[in-house]
């Protein structure tokens, strides 16, 4: 018996090449259908979450515990946001509990249960209650519009959507920025639709929407080497937000100069 | 916005980055690794290896000794990447299937290298065997050993 190896041919165990039409058609094909089922998934959610009722993001919120407060500063801005809520047609079901820290950050957010929380560095910022009357407004209209909601549930099913998918791998990763990217689309979408009842509430509140858009010509000022696309950011940008406010204000009427009342600052 | 950057861009930025890197140096490895593995391979003072558990009886019986040959390689993210993709529809895992072939014909040379030093004309009873040595813990790193023993036949001189 004679033995001998004889060289097997190559590309029998490995395709050489194989992987490159894998790469292309996954690739493509897989991001676009997850693209989509995510669009789809998001509109249903979104659309189902302002049916939730109002007491179970109460309900919520109240298991938080937090702290009851009771200054003059608190009770000053909780003033503002019920005439401005009045002002702009709140829903009677929804109620609004002002929050009030002292913190330097300029910002202020609503979120779950009507709650919204305004920082110190927001009333100091600006000059006239109008303007910040008008970030309240703001405020207000998320509540309005039940997004704090619409954000939770989407956040939740993009997560588990993601988790589903995906599992551990690195990919859950690199879908989860796609995906950041895609709700970061409808918080901007969010802003504008809020910014639109925040003018409406102050006009009825005011007569006049001088002083809107104060806080936005001073961050304006402030950042001016803003360096971050409007794609990639919650809100869309400063330029853009005036210019809206502008329009917004001129097609349905609103009398853009008038009196500025100061900001009650207490101590 | 400093809070955006690092939990948007940066894992997108490090994917992108791993992925590309993994890429190239995974190319660049696997061509030169078989360039190696087919020219030893077809080099003709190669120890034989067999399958079969014996070799046809002689006189006087040759000495007979254990011989391995074991690999670890390790995958790079870009294989990672394709295969995390396949697994959603199924199909051949090509990337894997050649860091597989490539630590397999390595394993057998190794073996082969071996026996050939202890004198040795032929192996019989070539088996392998494949163990990942991350374990089942998703976040390890990918990497597996591929060990391939048999037994060497070296003749009386």
């Amino acid at each position: 018996m004679r033995y001998e190896n004889r060289q097997p041919p190559e590309g029998i165990n490995v395709v050489e090449h194989g992987w490159v039409r894998d790469f292309i058609l996954l690739v493509i094909g897989f991001f676009a259908g997850l693209a989509l089922l995510c669009w789809l998934l998001l509109q249903l959610v979104a659309w189902t979450a302002k049916w939730t009722p109002f007491s179970w993001e109460q309900a919520l919120t109240n298991s938080w515990a937090l702290e009851e407060q009771s200054s003059e500063q608190q009770g000053y801005l909780q003033q503002l946001a019920d005439q401005l809520a009045h002002a702009g047609g709140l829903s009677p079901e929804l109620a609004l509990q002002v929050r009030y820290s002292e913190d330097d950050t300029i910002n202020a957010f609503a979120t779950l249960g009507g709650n919204m929380m305004i920082f110190e560095g927001l009333v100091d910022a600006v000059d006239s209650e109008q303007g910040l009357a008008f970030v309240i407004a703001h405020e207000i209209a998320h509540i309005q519009h039940r997004h704090p909601v619409q954000a939770v549930a989407r956040g939740l099913s993009m997560s588990l959507l993601s988790a589903m998918i995906f599992g551990q791998t690195d990919l859950a990763q690199l879908a989860g920025v796609g995906g950041s990217l895609a709700l970061l689309n409808y918080s901007r979408q969010q802003e504008n639709e809020a910014d639109r009842w925040a003018l409406q509430a102050l006009h009825n509140h005011y007569g006049h929407v001088a002083g809107a858009d104060e806080l936005f010509r001073k961050l304006k000022e402030e950042h001016d080497d803003l360096v971050l696309p409007e794609w990639m950011s919650t809100h869309p940008d400063l330029d853009a937000r005036i210019a809206n406010l502008e329009k917004i204000a001129r097609d349905n009427g609103y009398e853009m100069d008038g009196e500025l009342l100061p900001v009650i600052r207490g101590r | 916005m400093e809070i955006f950057l690092a939990q948007f861009i940066g894992p997108l930025v490090i994917a992108l980055v791993l992925l590309t890197v993994g890429f190239f140096s995974g190319r660049y490895l696997e061509k030169k690794h078989y360039t190696s593995i087919i020219a030893r391979e077809t080099s003709p003072d190669q120890v034989m290896v067999f399958a079969e558990r014996l070799p046809p009886p002689v006189l006087p019986a040759p000495v007979t000794q254990l011989v391995s040959g074991s690999v670890v390689i390790s995958s790079d993210y870009f294989k990672r990447f394709i295969a995390g993709l396949r697994m959603l529809i199924g199909g051949r895992l090509n990337t894997y299937e050649s860091l597989l072939d490539r630590a397999r014909r390595e394993a057998i040379l190794r073996m082969r290298e071996e026996a050939k030093a202890l004198g040795a004309t032929q192996i019989f009873n070539v088996k392998l065997e494949t163990m990942s040595i991350g374990g089942r813990n998703p976040n390890s790193v990918s990497c597996l050993e591929v060990l391939a023993y048999g037994t060497a036949i070296i003749p009386h001189s």
